[in-house]
């Protein structure tokens, strides 16, 4: 990112400014994300059991019903919270739901590659020196945290009036 | 830093003894709890302990605290189906949640 504030309110919305090289990221994040919620190896995935997370860990028959109603929801939500992420990624304003539609996304993706990194709060990139695959995939999700971080600035405290 | 459960079968284990005495007291009030996890960044979960809830900055950030350093903290309460929609609330936001019944 840029010196500039990536994020910034303007005229209702959000104007975004961005290099193409990160817009090009987040629409690959897009497809590899349709790929982890609605592949063949989404049941076996432990980054989708981050993502859907247990309600009742002692129940299962409340949980069971939890993940008919609420998961079922939820899967729906982040397959299209990474529709409009593909399709808003070239935008350079975005509206509030907008945003806070490529805020979520953008934490999913994290929650996978943090998963599939098996990160910790004390991993840094030297821990993945040796392979390559995985360094590409931490610096990505680096670059998703600060990314985050940028949104969460442009947003400020949503208790505020106004 | 505390990891938060891997399995349905590991957490939160101190509910796993007072299982049979939930279902005879359905007047118990629920609680929304939040657990730790290396991933999530403390400004995100300050953000959404505001958004979801109505908390001002410090009470949000002192949840976020409590969530970091004591690997959990009860963020909600309230009736059953309201601590559901809670859940799936967090949930949407790539939060840790799980529900209970207060002891």
């Amino acid at each position: 990112m840029g010196e500039a504030a990536p994020f910034r309110r303007d005229d209702g919305g959000f104007t975004v400014d961005l290099d193409p090289s990160v817009r090009e990221l987040l629409r690959d994040l897009a497809g590899q994300m349709r790929e982890v919620l609605t592949g063949a190896t989404a049941l076996d995935d432990p980054a989708m059991a981050r993502l859907f997370p247990p309600a009742y860990p002692d129940d299962p028959m409340r949980n069971l019903e939890f993940e008919h109603v609420a998961a079922d929801d939820l899967q729906r939500d982040r397959v299209e919270r990474f529709e409009v992420l593909a399709r808003t990624a070239g935008d350079r304003w975005l509206t509030e739901e907008d945003l806070l539609t490529w805020m979520r996304a953008i934490n999913d993706g994290r929650l996978v590659l943090g998963v599939r990194l098996d990160v910790t709060e004390d991993t840094r990139e030297r821990d993945f020196r040796d392979d390559d695959a995985a360094s590409h995939a931490f610096a990505t999700y680096a670059f998703l945290s600060a990314l985050l971080e940028a949104i969460v600035d442009a947003l400020g405290d949503p208790t505020a009036t106004g | 830093m505390i990891r938060p459960p891997a399995t349905a079968s590991t957490a939160p284990a101190e509910v796993t003894r007072s299982e049979g005495e939930v279902r005879v007291r359905p007047d118990r009030p629920w609680i929304v709890i939040v657990w730790n996890d290396p991933i999530n960044l403390m400004s995100y979960v300050t953000w959404v302990f505001q958004k979801l809830f109505g908390y001002p900055r410090p009470k949000a950030e002192k949840l976020m605290m409590d969530v970091h350093t004591k690997g959990k903290a009860v963020v909600a309460n309230g009736p059953r189906e309201k601590c559901e929609s809670d859940v799936a609330r967090l949930h949407a936001h790539g939060l840790w949640a799980t529900m209970q019944q207060d002891d």
